[in-house]
């Protein structure tokens, strides 16, 4: 997959996340902080071993959520099944700068310009 | 003083002296028309830096700028590594602001122009009657902001700054170009179409530039009836992201 561009309210550049690579994951989420500048969101999931494991998903800050998407307190609740779809933390942690997400009831976004 | 031109009664005079005060002489407003910058504004395009060329550094400017981490452009380090006033929430001045992805608000008044920022809800006070800068240095974190018109031109003074010392890292920009309490920032606001805004940004700081040089930034209108928002910095306190903060 060719790099995608790092979004406008980037916090971080490309200095923590590798914006070459790209992962997937799916999970039930435990914390949606709305918060500027920027967003997170925690998922949970088992690995195929059968650990459990939390990622978490960087987004961009609350004006730019709800300017773009409409996005809000409520738009993720815990237990909901969503896709955090992103670039991986290079120190190897479960953390992500999101790219897509595909929420739970199966609409998938897209974060570009957010 | 009023009486001597007034061809109406006492009282009203008094009335329309007082008005004239307030609202202005009607008439003058043609030969002193100002252009209309009020609206809300957001930098269009533009990188982390004012120029593309590096800016002639002092060596005082060049050993500040070698010492910069910041979280943009090619010295990107993570905001844990950085010493960016910017992660620490604190203001980052003129022309500092305009880095932030956030609208800001121009508010034209007779006396004054009053620039509201959408980051950290915070404003910035240009005086347009004519006063001097103060004589004392004040150090501020935004700046002291004198204004003028010169054609289509808002024309705005900025000094009195508080700049780069060992403890907070300030910078023109997000590369990491530093400025001195010596610093002054000319800005010349020209409205370039209906929805479009220039501003031309001389900087002149003896300590950090050997010479005085000038970029330019543009700035899109926002459409009609775009509310500003809440965008408190220091939000990113509570952050449970992962690497979010200097150390």
């Amino acid at each position: 997959m060719p790099a995608l561009s790092v979004p406008v309210s980037a916090h971080h550049g490309n200095a923590v996340y590798d914006t070459t690579k790209t992962v997937s994951v799916t999970g039930a989420v435990t914390k949606w902080q709305l918060i500027n500048p920027h967003a997170g969101l925690w998922i949970e999931l088992k690995t195929a071993s059968g650990a459990m494991e939390v990622w978490s998903g960087e987004f961009g800050g609350v004006l730019d959520l709800y300017r773009s998407l409409k996005w809000n307190k409520e738009t993720f609740k815990p237990g909901d099944r969503v896709t955090l779809i992103g670039n991986p933390a290079r120190n190897g942690s479960t953390a992500m700068l999101a790219r897509k997400v595909v929420l739970a009831g199966g609409k998938e976004v897209d974060l570009e310009g957010t | 003083m009023a009486a001597s031109w007034c061809l109406v009664p006492r009282a009203w005079c008094l009335v329309l002296w007082l008005g004239l005060g307030v609202w202005g002489v009607p008439g003058a407003e043609a030969q002193t028309a100002r252009p209309d910058l009020s609206g809300i504004w957001q930098r269009a395009g533009g990188g982390p830096g004012l120029t593309a060329d590096e800016p002639p550094m002092t060596a005082w400017g060049l050993e500040k700028y070698k010492a910069a981490k910041p979280i943009h452009g090619p010295r990107t380090v993570s905001p844990a590594e950085s010493n960016a006033a910017e992660l620490r929430c604190l203001p980052m001045g003129i022309p500092g602001i305009y880095f932030r992805p956030r609208t800001f608000e121009i508010m034209q008044m007779a006396s004054r122009t009053v620039m509201l920022f959408e980051v950290d809800h915070m404003w910035r006070e240009i005086f347009m009657d004519g006063r001097p800068f103060p004589d004392v240095p004040l150090g501020t974190w935004m700046g002291y902001s004198i204004g003028r018109y010169e054609g289509d031109a808002l024309v705005v003074e900025t000094r009195q700054f508080r700049g780069w010392d060992e403890t907070m890292h300030r910078w023109l920009d997000r590369l990491g170009h530093p400025f001195s309490d010596d610093l002054k920032v000319t800005e010349r606001f020209r409205r370039t179409a209906p929805d479009t805004m220039v501003n031309e940004i001389t900087i002149d700081d003896p300590i950090a530039y050997t010479r005085p040089w000038t970029a330019t930034m543009t700035y899109r209108l926002r459409p009609k009836g775009f509310e500003m928002g809440e965008f408190i910095c220091n939000e990113l306190m509570l952050s449970e992201l992962p690497d979010m903060r200097p150390r």
